[in-house]
């Protein structure tokens, strides 16, 4: 007990707890959205393009969370405006600015080796270094980019499942494409410092796929992405603190373990219904086959 | 006669195209069934389109419920069951009803006081398919899931039904139990309906049948 009391008495687990748990929200309540556009790779895309952004601004001594900002948003708007044009290629605008991102990254991150060792922090993130004032960026910026989304919730389901749809049925579709980018570029830049520009999308992207493994529909699926992100965020912190390992891997490690056990435990379960179906001779229900394609 | 959707004297083109609809002159009124015909690529999908105000004509108007097409608000009166059923991916993870209910207007909404329950089972009652409120729309059948788009398009109570090809690549069976219900839909609750289709079952049933070809539209039938 006294070590757990211990655990949270440190200042800087707190802050890590504070950061991890508006963090934990925030991705896969967006992811959800990104993953199912089939843009799980978009957070990776902006993280890439942020991390040349943010060592463009070491350079010019700006501030790093402003400069991942701009540079997030900027791209977000980028790859919106090329997926339009390439749109038959709708993936092709994610591997033109990822590749961009990691270009300038390399030669910026030669640059700026020298004179500034942080850079190192900016690739893996480091949660324990959370500062206060970080944490009033990223809880003001979580709380707006969620108060969005559940006012605009209907908006970014009906985008999500049927774009044209949602066209004729009077949603400005461009503007919310948009709306969608500009809040995940803003989640990258403020997560980034913290999770690494290397695994901020795995936060998109990895409590979406297992919550799919099982969901039954939108609503759940939105709900249980939140619950094995935040389930993750804790659990990977606190197994940092114990076992000294990077906090950002030990939360992505965690997540992986929580999906493939979502798997088996869904794939022992549904063997076992169908055998016993197959004893009764029932069995003209169609198999729900997501999560195992 | 009341007249819900006119097109007085349309053209259309796409850009750097020649015109693929020329002078369509179309009135659908209450009550009216009627089927549109034509061989492939000659702009029946447009031609609904164009209704649908998501493509504007280079000549003619589009007229919607009294009002130019451009200027018209109330679009939860036109429900709308798209070609494609297989425009979304079937493992989404979304259950029929909030499906059906992704669709309620919000003007509807505001409107009405609404009640989300009730009206989810009343569209799933007329269309047939009750028991499958929660089912993930993966597990349904193709006719179930044309069916659940019906529902979707009535949840807003519209007065007209516009279909593009609803019967395409369902069995002979499904295709009989939808032109059915498209009737019953039409002669009890006196939902105006257009649609576009090659179906015989539904092309017998039809009030009014139009065959657009060349750009031109002509009538082949009609028992008003």
């Amino acid at each position: 007990m006294g070590i757990w009391i211990e655990l949270f008495s440190f200042q800087f687990m707190q802050r890590a707890l504070l950061a991890g748990t508006i963090v934990g929200i925030l991705c896969p309540t967006v992811g959800v959205f990104l993953v199912l556009k089939r843009l799980s790779m978009v957070g990776d895309t902006i993280a890439h393009v942020s991390l040349a952004g943010v060592l463009g601004g070491l350079l010019l001594r700006l501030d790093p969370i402003l400069a991942a900002l701009i540079t997030a948003v900027v791209t977000a708007f980028g790859i919106e405006k090329v997926r339009r044009v390439f749109c038959d290629y709708a993936e092709l605008a994610l591997a033109i600015f990822t590749s961009v991102g990691l270009g300038l990254a390399v030669i910026l991150f030669n640059v700026v080796k020298s004179s500034d060792t942080s850079v190192q922090s900016l690739l893996f993130g480091s949660i324990v270094s959370v500062t206060g004032r970080d944490i009033w960026v990223i809880w003001i910026l979580g709380l707006t980019v969620l108060t969005v989304v559940l006012k605009f919730y209907r908006e970014f389901f009906y985008l999500t499942f049927d774009e044209d749809g949602a066209s004729l049925a009077g949603i400005n579709t461009k503007l919310f494409n948009y709306l969608l980018l500009l809040m995940t570029a803003s989640i990258v830049a403020v997560g980034m410092p913290i999770i690494g520009a290397l695994l901020i999308s795995s936060l998109f992207v990895l409590p979406v796929a297992a919550s799919l493994v099982v969901s039954h529909d939108f609503k759940s699926t939105l709900i249980i992405a939140n619950m094995v992100s935040i389930f993750s965020v804790y659990t990977g912190i606190i197994l940092s603190y114990f076992y000294d390992v990077a906090p950002g891997g030990a939360i992505i490690v965690v997540m992986v373990g929580i999906m493939i056990l979502m798997y088996l435990v869904k794939s022992f379960v549904f063997n076992n219904l169908k055998k016993a179906r197959a004893g009764e001779g029932e069995g003209d229900e169609r198999e729900d086959c997501s999560g195992y394609s | 006669m009341n007249t819900m959707i006119e097109l007085k004297e349309v053209s259309f083109h796409y850009p750097g195209g020649n015109n693929i609809l020329e002078n369509i002159n179309l009135k659908i009124v209450r009550g009216d069934y009627i089927v549109l015909t034509g061989p492939n690529g000659s702009a029946k999908t447009t031609l609904l389109k164009l209704i649908l105000g998501s493509l504007k004509p280079q000549a003619g108007e589009v007229i919607l419920f009294g009002q130019e097409a451009h200027a018209f608000r109330d679009w939860f009166k036109i429900g709308y069951v798209s070609q494609k059923t297989n425009f979304f991916n079937p493992s989404f993870p979304a259950s029929v009803q909030e499906i059906i209910w992704l669709n309620k207007a919000k003007n509807a909404l505001v409107a009405s006081k609404s009640d989300p329950q009730k009206e989810i089972e009343e569209v799933l009652d007329l269309v047939g398919l009750p028991e499958k409120r929660f089912k993930k729309i993966g597990q349904l059948s193709g006719g179930e899931l044309q069916r659940v788009l019906i529902a979707r398009a009535l949840i807003n109570c519209p007065e007209v039904l516009l279909l593009d090809e609803p019967t395409a690549n369902l069995d002979k069976s499904a295709q009989e139990n939808l032109s059915n219900l498209l009737v019953k839909l039409n002669s009890d609750l006196g939902l105006s309906v257009f649609m576009v289709t090659h179906d015989e079952k539904i092309k017998g049933s039809a009030k009014k049948i139009l065959e657009l070809t060349e750009g031109k539209l002509s009538c082949k039938k009609s028992t008003s």
